[in-house]
């Protein structure tokens, strides 16, 4: 999982209300982030539904009342001036007196990277500094995992000038086979697409069912040029880490400017990532520092023919610290210079929106008219004009404008279907949307699974995809009244897993058409599921059956929830020894803490502070739970006094270990943060980069089946030592 | 070329100024809804959002003259609604019972078309802290910027956001849980 923007900057996102360069960051973040994206659209959501908030009819008698007050008594004072804000300006002295200090400790606590990552796997290039298009030769030292194969699949997420940051939508490509060389030595050779600057790999068994992807790294290529790391692999190299590590990202990203310090993209780029890592508190500071380099760009650049780009980051440069003169000198030659460029697209779209966005029909028109002339980047029109659309409520130019983002961004089907299935204009548009979602995730393209997943890990996430698409298509139909289409699709997304939403709609749909049997099924699977906090399903379910069949459905609902759940089961056994340390540098031994019992770890990333409310409802999760099991956070990176103290402040109390080695992340195939396994009293991982929602489903369905018991008969692990071993379900219940 | 009406407005502050009855009634005709609305929201009962209209209306004569035509006289009368809202809540410390009151008076209101959202909504904003309760209100509700909110609380704009902030993240985890 990559690392996503705060919750706060999402919000302020969603109210237009970050600086054009933090809007854009953050927009091309949502194009490959379901998460955020959804965040987003709750917050949007929820200003939709406040503002059809209504308040109860004036009443009958109070116009007669207030006009006989005003004739007749002295007239009340009413405010007309607002309060005297308290000053803060002392606060910004003290800070700016220490600023250029902080800036320096505070971008090494925040932005240390993971340090001492393991050295199991490694994988080299010869030569060593390849050119782009080179001819390369891989050596690739296997892990013990992967050293027993005798051929091994190298995957590659290429990168080209002009990808943009994290890229969700960047495919992943076979990019050689690696023959065995000796005991676990793996050879191969390999050619750079000619435009590729920079790429990330991972290496895989041929059925793709064990992986190493490095950790969450994957092992990385820069193409160079004049016997230096180019321009374009250092900055893609930042793009493709601020995915997943912060640090890594800046690090690169340092670099370019050091390299490169006349290019002022990196600069922006640069000052942008420590204003992210630093927070507000560090923006006085950061601008004292970055403002004279502006300037000095402003001045060499000024008068000058400069390509779009550079006018581009000029202007979010000038725009990110205040300098508004210059921001909108930058701002007007990028729209007269490059007026169908991505980023003055984005600026004529808001443009419309601040200056007719009370007068929906003129600013649609508007945006009509961009979309004629937009050119290669128009989906900037329709990504703006679609949410503008949906905002002001005109649903034909919303279902016109879905249609259009839809052929510029495939991938977004599912997303805009989520959105839209509401409205009942749209529903034939959003059914037919959906029909070619379910038809695509039946045909599994292997260049949209991410360089870390297993092919099985891959199929499971495409049957929850299909799951999702089905049931939406089973919601719409349940609103439009067809009642049996609707517990056809619902039925059939049912059974491809377990889900509680899944559940509790086809229980309403299937108790709606009068199939008592199979609708106190469904009530029971709520039931039995530890995770759900809905309303009684018993209550409702005994107003309808006898005591006796009740008991009877939840028997049969637990029986199917430990199948279903076991039958999703991984059995990746940790290695004899996984180091950790305390957060103060102490290194132990992860096995002791989590041997004897059901373990639960999380794997976050302390800068994350957004993510800490994940974990306050692990704990909560966890400790609701009918029998008790372990819970342990691995940080990525070092964790500070402070951010340790932020997390306490958060209501976590569960216990922190820092994956200082790397060997965690490495043994589970970990890849991003926040990330959940569910790990078993042998220490083997049993459910890998779960979810909040099947954790207590997962732990009480090993808890069931015996696996807790630390003493039990090995017939779980019978396996030779580093290899997958079977996994038998006791189903004791 | 479209010719856009003269508005109405500069006429009726002129003679609400001038105290003329009818532009009062007028003036009530025009804005009392939104008026009410405000103190509904932000009082959290309808006797009080009654005596907000009353005072605000009683108070219009006298307090147009200080209306300078920087914003259309609706904002500026919903600006002054607002505050006078605000001004209730401090000086008979309404905030204090304000979550219970709304609990029991919002209750009894069912809205129109499409219930069910709306009135997990309104549940929401019970549960909601005064302070967060407002600037949500006074951003979603009433559509005020930042700046504007930040200028009618006399607070900063950052903690404008934060509050913002807190209380969309107290309604979704609220909204979610239900």
């Amino acid at each position: 999982m990559p690392i996503h923007p705060t919750d706060r900057h999402l919000n302020r996102f969603a109210d237009r209300d970050l600086s054009p360069g933090w809007q854009a960051l953050v927009a091309r973040h949502l194009e490959g982030c379901t998460r955020c994206r959804a965040r987003v659209m709750a917050v949007r959501t929820l200003s939709r539904e406040a503002q059809t908030l209504e308040a109860p009819p004036l009443p009958p008698g109070l116009r007669q009342r207030v006009l006989a007050a005003a004739a007749s008594g002295p007239a009340p004072i009413i405010p007309l001036a607002d309060p005297t804000p308290r000053s803060r300006r002392w606060q910004r002295l003290a800070w700016m007196s220490a600023g250029a200090v902080a800036i320096a400790l505070s971008l090494r606590l925040v932005l240390a990277p993971a340090v001492l990552r393991s050295e199991a796997s490694t994988l080299a290039f010869l030569p060593e500094r390849p050119a782009v298009g080179a001819t390369l030769e891989v050596t690739y030292v296997a892990t013990p995992r992967l050293a027993g194969e005798e051929r091994l699949r190298l995957r590659a997420r290429y990168r080209r000038v002009g990808d943009p940051q994290y890229g969700g939508d960047i495919p992943q490509v076979e990019a050689a086979i690696l023959t065995r060389a000796g005991d676990d030595t793996f050879r191969g050779m390999l050619t750079l697409p000619p435009d590729v600057v920079y790429a990330v790999f991972a290496v895989e068994d041929e059925a793709g069912e064990r992986v190493d992807g490095r950790g969450r790294l994957g092992f990385e290529l820069l193409t160079y040029a004049d016997g230096q790391p180019s321009y374009d692999a250092l900055v893609q190299h930042a793009y493709e880490a601020m995915g997943r590590d912060l640090g890594v990202a800046h690090a690169a990203m340092q670099e370019a400017t050091e390299r490169y310090p006349d290019r002022v993209g990196a600069w922006n780029d640069r000052s942008g990532l420590e204003l992210e890592a630093l927070g507000p508190a560090a923006e006085d500071s950061l601008r004292t520092e970055y403002l004279p380099r502006l300037h000095a760009f402003d001045a060499a650049l000024d008068g000058r023919p400069v390509p779009p780009d550079v006018a581009e980051s000029m202007y979010f440069f000038a725009t990110r610290w205040g300098a508004v003169d210059v921001a909108a000198r930058w701002r007007a030659r990028l729209l007269r210079e490059a007026p169908r460029s991505a980023a003055a697209l984005q600026l004529r779209a808001v443009d419309i929106v601040l200056g007719d966005g009370d007068d929906p029909a003129r600013a649609l028109a508007a945006f009509e008219a961009l979309w004629t002339e937009a050119g290669p980047h128009r989906q900037v029109v329709a990504e703006h004009a679609y949410a503008f659309a949906g905002r002001a409520r005109r649903d034909d130019a919303t279902l016109r404008w879905a249609a259009r983002l839809l052929d510029e961004e495939p991938l977004r089907r599912l997303e805009v279907a989520r959105d839209l299935i509401a409205i009942p204009a749209c529903r034939d548009s959003v059914l037919a949307w959906l029909d070619e979602e379910r038809a695509a995730l039946r045909q599994p393209d292997d260049t949209r699974r991410v360089l870390y997943r297993t092919v099985p890990a891959q199929r499971s996430e495409d049957q929850r995809a299909l799951r999702e698409v089905l049931a939406l298509m089973g919601r719409a139909h349940l609103a439009a009244g067809d009642l049996a289409a609707s517990i056809a699709l619902l039925d059939s997304a049912t059974e491809r897993g377990w889900s509680l939403a899944h559940f509790e709609t086809l229980a309403d749909a299937r108790l709606t058409a009068g199939d008592l049997p199979r609708g106190i099924d469904m009530l029971a699977r709520l039931a039995v599921d530890p995770a759900y906090d809905g309303p009684d399903p018993a209550a409702r379910a005994l107003a309808l059956v006898p005591q006796d069949e009740w008991e009877r459905a939840t028997h049969r609902a637990e029986r199917y929830m430990l199948d279903e759940t076991l039958g999703e089961a991984d059995a990746i056994p940790l290695p004899a020894s996984v180091r950790v340390a305390d957060p103060d540098g102490t290194e132990r031994d992860l096995r002791p803490l989590i041997e004897g019992q059901i373990t639960v770890v999380a794997v976050f990333w302390p800068g994350c502070r957004a993510c800490y409310a994940d974990l306050r409802r692990l704990e909560l999760a966890v400790g609701r739970l009918p029998q008790p099991a372990g819970v342990i956070l691995v940080s990525t990176t070092e964790i500070s006094a402070e951010q340790l103290a932020a997390l306490r402040a958060a209501d976590v109390s569960l216990p922190v270990t820092v994956d200082a080695r790397g060997e965690f992340t490495a043994a589970v195939g970990s890849w991003g943060t926040t990330e959940y396994y569910v790990i078993d009293a042998r220490g083997v991982v049993r459910f890998g980069d779960t979810t909040l929602e099947d954790i207590p489903r997962e732990v009480l369905a090993l808890q069931d089946s015996g696996v807790s018991i630390a003493s039990s008969p090995a017939t779980d692990v019978a396996g030779p030592a580093g290899a997958p071993v079977a996994y038998t379900a006791a189903g004791s219940r | 070329m479209t010719q856009i009406p003269p508005s109405p407005e500069p006429e009726l502050v002129a003679r609400l100024c001038a105290g003329e009855p009818d532009a009062l009634a007028q003036a009530y005709d025009r804005y009392a809804a939104a008026v009410y609305r405000i103190g509904y929201r932000l009082l959290g009962e309808t006797a009080d959002a009654e005596d907000l209209v009353q005072d605000v209306f009683t108070g219009l004569p006298r307090a147009a003259r200080t209306f300078e035509g920087r914003s259309s006289f609706e904002h500026w009368l919903r600006r002054v609604a607002t505050r006078t809202a605000l001004m209730v809540l401090r000086q008979q410390r309404v905030q204090r019972r304000g979550v219970q009151r709304l609990g029991r008076d919002m209750s009894r209101f069912r809205s129109g078309d499409g219930p069910a959202a709306r009135m997990d909504l309104e549940s929401a904003l019970r549960t909601l802290d005064e302070r967060f309760r407002i600037v949500f209100v006074l951003r979603e509700v009433e559509g005020y910027s930042y700046q504007e909110i930040a200028e009618l609380l006399g607070i900063g704009v950052g903690t404008t956001r934060v509050r913002l902030y807190r209380a969309r993240r107290r309604l979704r985890e609220y909204l979610e849980a239900d």
